[in-house]
This record gives C-alpha cells, structure tokens and sequence, in this order.
C-alpha cells in the first residue's frame, strides 16, 4: 500500500469486511472513525472498541477536529485507516489539508434517490458532486469491496450520466 | 458410471437444497460445504466414501472460504455438488477433481451475483404487503419467490451437467493428454495451499503462528490424528490466553462502569413463545431472500413479524411497523441475533408508551449496532469456528470415516444455534447494554484468542496431509546421481515443499488476488510436470 493513511467510504464502518479482510491486509494497527454523531454517542464508541479485532485501536473524532486529532503512521508498511460515512466527509477531510491521495469507496447502503454505482455502492446527487470534486482535486477514487477484489475506477462522467435514481427503475 | 434420469434429479435437488434456507439457519454452514455435499452426492450416485473423500479434498480448497457482505469467492455448490458428481461419474482420481473444480466453481459464483440482483426485485412485493399491514404476506414474499428461483438457477445447471457428466467427462479427458493429466493431478495437490493460505491471511497473527509449525510436525514427524493435534493446540490456546490474559481482564475492569444499568421497564407482553417464534425465524430465515438493495432486511421483517403481530393491532400500527424493520439490514447473522433481540426489546417498550422510541431511534440502534456485530461475529463463525471444525472433518473423512462429516455437521450446528440462541435472548433481556455486555465480557476475546491457537495447529495439521508438491529432478555431481526430493529435501525437513508452498501462497495473496494465486498454481504444476522437474 502506497499510502499512509487508507481513508474508506463505509456506512457500517467496521464490519465483516474490515475486521476480518482490510485489518490483515493492511497490517492496520490504528483505525480512526470520523463522524459527528458517533463522536457524541459514548455507548456506540464503546462498541465499535470493543468489536475491533485484537492489536488495534480505534478512535472516533468528529469531523472538525479530524485533521488535528489523526496521527500519521511513521511508516507506510503500516498504514491508518480512516472511515467516513459519506465523500462529503472526505472533501472536509481534504479541506483540513489531511495527507491523502486516494478514497475507497467500500460500501455505501441505497438510499431513495441513489444511483447504484456497483452492487456495493449507491451514492445520491450531493454525493456525486463530492466525489467529483474530490477527482477534480487529484484524489484517486475507486471501488473495492474487499482486498480480493479488483479496483473499479469511479469514472466522473460516467457516475453523472448515471442520472437515473433508484426509485425510477422500479 | 452412467447417471440416470433419478440419480440426476436428486444431485439437483439436493444442490438447491444446499443452498436453501430450510436448514435451521446451518444450511450455510452444513450442506453448503463441499465435505458435506460430496458425502450426499456420494450416497445418491452409489459410493457415499468416494463422494465424502472428494468432498474433503474439494473443501481444502475453500478452507479459507468467507463470505462477508455478501462477497463469495466461487461459488460452493457448483464445487461441491457438481464437482464430487463430475468426479465420480467420470471416474476422476482426487487430485484432478481438484483441479476441474476449480474453474466450475468460479462459472458458479455468476449465479450468486446474480441472484442477489434478482432478489432486490421481491422486497418490492414485500413493501406492498407491508404498506397493507400484511405480515404473512411479507413472510411468504421472504420465503418463496427467492427460493424458486434458487432451485431453478442450481438445479437446472446441476442436472444437465449431471446427466451428461459421464460421456462429458471422458470426451473431455480423452482430449487431454495424459502429460496433461498428471500436470493437472500435480496442480490438484497443491491447491489446498491457496485455500490455507487464504485462511491464514485471516486467522494467523504472530502471536499463534508458533501453533501452525506445532501441527505441521506433529503430523509429519509423530504422524498423529488431526483431532489429537487439535486437543494439543487447545491445551496451548488455555495457556496462551492465561499468560496473554491481561488483556481481557483491562476490557472487564472497564465493563463493570456500565454492567448496573439495564431495560428501563420490567412490564413484559411478549410470551416465550413469541419470542421463540421470532428468534427462530431469524435464525431460519435471514438469508432467505438475501439481495443487494436491503440485504437481510425482508428477513429481518419476517423474524419480527410474530412480535409485530402480538404487539399491534390497527392495520396501520402493523404496516408502519413492518415497513420500519424492512430498511437495511446486513451484519452476521449469529452474533448479530443480538441486535434482533434488542429489536423485539424496542418494539416492546414502545408498545408499552415509551415515545423516545421512534422509528429513526429504532433504525438508528440497528444500524449502528449491525456493523461491529458483523466484525466480530464473521471473525468468530466463518473466520474460526468453522474452518477449525471443517479440519476435523476433512481429517476424519480422509482416513475414510463418515464419522468426519457427521460429527462436523453436529458440532458445527451446535455452536452455531447456541450462539444464535444465547445472543438472541440476551439482546431481548437486556437491550443495547446487551452488546456491551457480549462485547466487553472479555470472554469473547479469550475465546477468540484461543481459537486462533486451535485454529493454526489444525491448519498446521491440514497442511502437512493435504498439500502435496514434489519434485522428481535429479542433479548429476560427477559420477553420482542426486535425487533431490529424496536425498535432499526429505533429508532436511520432510513436507518441506509443501510447506514452503504454503507460505509463498500464503505471502502472494497480500499482494495478488486469489484468483491470480490460482492462476500460477496451474502455470506452474502444468509447466513444471511437462518440463519434468515435478513429478512423484
């Protein structure tokens, strides 16, 4: 992994697919969560602590204070990840100027008005403009489940012309 | 042998049955599984201990086989079921069955994908069923469409492969060959490497790694049992833990801050009954119609349905309610029965007044909840408990024992309704602070840690029995001939390739997929037997 920090689009956050694949894969030693509401719920961060696989750690730090609060990995044979529940997350990320130059896009659950961009990921409109604006800004952004799987490539076009929403293919 | 017209549609059958949700929530675990299936096909097509020592070679493939998200590697039941009955109805030696099983079962996991798209279609019936209140409606929505189509996406292909297999087979391999033959027999033997390698590039940290070496020679120096070694590496996983226990012990002093508080009300409506009868919908169900848009949603519906129905009884309480619990859902099944549990817990309490309980409170505490069950409960069932199980089986299976899958379907179907059961009725009792404390008991890591141990000395085990790799070079010095597997490598260590295999498979898959691992295995078995550098 050429990175030091693998920032990860996940709605679930930790799951069957981080505990069990990514954490080995990447050699994960720190996973930080940045999100708002979980930064207020002391009962959640207990158990997104407790469920993490045994020789990590997690953090959860609200979106403000992310850039501040991440400690960067000394070395990139082990890097942090940091998982948002949505890109706009990561434009604010961005913004904060924390060192990143690729976003997974790993799961993201459909909403009403989302357009499916895999079987995995479904993102709405405001999402879409994220992302491109994230593309715009030189961040690689690409679809992976799972560490076996190969990369799909988020093609800005593409995702914009994908206009159709979920709801009209019912 | 030749296949009838009945032997043909019973592998059918069975094939979508393997994959069917009818088996008390353990299908997956059970019959899903090569070891399990190849005994089955065995029985129907007349020799059941050739069909379970084909199913245990086909399973070390897919040891390392995990499912998360609904994410699937190949697809088992083309493996398992079409697999043995290929081999067995085209008279194919283990380690070739291996090797043609390979490419079926990646034609197979087609079929996974796109039944998972298909099925997003039938949670709209099941909306429309919810919208007018209609419980029942939304259950059979969950039950029938997706398994019809089920059984006719495996047992169509599974019978016309089936039927023809014999005459299919030997045309086939009348193509090949025999150079081609024994490459493939070769590369048969040294798959399992990838199915270990890819178990241990989940299981094995260095804290256990000393267990996997621990089997390894005690198979092929002291040649003892897989199930003896398994006792050896449990004995290590209790000391491991009592030297490593400081740990949990930190997690249970945290615990103890949060173990007072519990459900706010003591007033009870549901009975056992209902209770049962939700829990055990759940544990049948959840994956009945399992598909992208909602995941386990429509099962998750189902299962709530009893308590919905006793809890309310306007039509539109009902449709509000069944509509509320058919959103997205997705985490691991067993563990996660925990979240279920706290579900009823919350629709109770509701029911009885507490207007803090909305819907956006309810979903809020599912989807919250769903992701870190899932983290540990894949670690627990599909990452430890089974391939530990599965290696016992395969073991006893191997020496010929039908003991081997029928004390791995027991004991798997044990832990895995326990489980169920237990986090079930601990979510109801106690609510959220359940997970808490299912989480921070501390128990659950010991369990894990312990596991591991147990885990990496019976894939030590596994890897000493049935990963094969020799070489049949000889390497001229002067006037003397030196065999190199037998004056060199056996004399160093033996199963000394093997193992090196293992490891080099083991390291590629950090960076390679498993599919590309594969991929060399082939190039490599074939070219090396043609070149002659392989052999026995």
């Amino acid at each position: 992994m050429e990175e030091r920090l693998f920032v990860r689009v996940d709605d679930r956050f930790i799951h069957g697919q981080v505990a069990v694949k990514w954490v080995r894969h990447l050699r994960l030693r720190e996973i930080w969560i940045v999100d708002d509401a979980l930064a207020k719920d002391s009962f959640m961060q207990g158990v997104y602590g407790a469920a993490a696989p045994p020789g990590t750690q997690v953090h959860v730090v609200a979106t403000q204070q992310a850039a501040g609060s991440i400690a960067i990995p000394a070395s990139r044979a082990s890097p942090a990840l940091v998982l948002i529940r949505s890109p706009l997350v990561a434009v604010d990320l961005l913004q904060q100027g924390l060192p990143f130059s690729e976003l997974n896009l790993g799961g993201l659950a459909a909403v009403p008005g989302a357009t499916r961009l895999s079987k995995n990921v479904a993102v709405t409109p405001t999402q879409v403009e994220a992302l491109c604006t994230l593309v715009d800004a030189g961040i690689r952004v690409y679809i992976q489940m799972v560490p076996e799987e190969h990369r799909i490539e988020f093609d800005p076009t593409v995702a914009k012309g994908k206009a159709v929403p979920m709801n009209a293919l019912r | 042998m030749q296949v009838t017209i009945g032997q043909a549609l019973l592998v059918a059958l069975a094939a979508y049955l393997g994959s069917s949700t009818w088996f008390l929530g353990v299908g997956y675990y059970t019959v899903y599984r090569p070891l399990v299936a190849g005994t089955i096909v065995g029985a129907i097509l007349g020799d059941w201990r050739m069909g379970m020592q084909l199913g245990a070679a086909i399973n070390a493939i897919y040891l390392g086989f995990i499912s998360t998200g609904g994410t699937l590697p190949g697809d088992l039941i083309f493996a398992g079921y079409i697999g043995t009955a290929l081999g067995i109805a085209g008279g194919l030696d283990a380690a070739a069955a291996v090797a043609l099983v390979v490419p079926l079962g990646l034609l197979g996991s087609g079929i996974w994908f796109f039944r998972m798209a298909a099925d997003s279609l039938f949670v709209h019936w099941a909306d429309a069923f919810a919208r007018k209140g209609d419980a029942r409606g939304v259950g059979l929505v969950n039950l029938l469409p997706g398994q019809l189509l089920m059984l006719v996406l495996y047992g169509v292909p599974a019978f016309l492969v089936v039927y023809n297999a014999s005459s299919g087979v030997q045309a086939v391999m009348s193509l090949v060959p025999p150079k081609l033959v024994e490459g493939l027999a070769m590369v048969g033997g040294m798959l399992p490497a990838v199915g270990i390698g890819m178990l241990l590039s989940y299981v094995a940290t260095w804290r256990v790694m000393p267990f996997f070496l621990m089997g390894f020679l005690a198979v092929v120096y002291l040649g003892l049992p897989v199930f003896v070694v398994a006792l050896f590496g449990l004995a290590g996983g209790v000391l491991h833990i009592q030297y490593a226990g400081h740990l949990s012990r930190q997690r249970e002093a945290e615990a103890a801050t949060s173990d007072a508080r519990q459900r706010e009300s003591t007033e009870r409506l549901l009975s056992r009954n209902d209770l049962l009868g939700a829990w055990f919908r759940w544990l049948t169900f959840s994956h009945s119609c399992y598909n992208y848009e909602r995941m386990q949603g429509l099962g998750f519906a189902h299962g709530m349905s009893p308590i919905i129905r006793k809890l309310y009884s306007t039509k539109e309480q009902i449709a509000a309610a069944l509509q509320r619990h058919l959103l997205y859902f997705n985490t691991e099944p067993n563990v996660g029965a925990v979240v279920h549990g706290v579900a009823a817990a919350m629709e109770e309490e509701r029911a009885l007044g507490n207007t803090e309980l909305t819907d956006e409170a309810i979903n809020s505490v599912k989807t919250g909840l769903m992701g870190p069950l899932a983290g540990i409960g894949d670690s627990l069932t599909q990452g430890l408990i089974t391939p530990i199980l599965l290696t016992l089986g395969i073991g006893l299976a191997q020496d010929g024992l039908l003991l081997g899958p029928i004390l791995y379907v027991v004991l798997i179907t044990a832990a895995i309704v326990g489980i169920s059961y237990v986090s079930w009725m601990q979510g109801y009792r106690w609510g959220k602070v359940a997970v808490e404390r299912i989480l921070r008991a501390g128990l659950l890591h010991d369990i894990m840690e312990a596991s591991s141990a147990v885990a990496m000395s019976v894939v030590g085990a596994l890897t000493a029995t049935v990963v094969s790799l020799s070489t049949k070079a000889i390497i001229r010095i002067g006037p003397q001939q030196v065999r190199l597997q037998a004056d060199i490598f056996d004399k160093i260590l033996k199963g000394l390739l093997p193992l090196t295999l293992t490891m080099v498979v083991w390291w590629l898959l950090r960076k390679r997929s498993p599919l590309t691992v594969i991929v060399w295995v082939f190039v490599f078995g074939l070219l090396g037997t043609w070149v002659g550098l392989l052999g026995w």
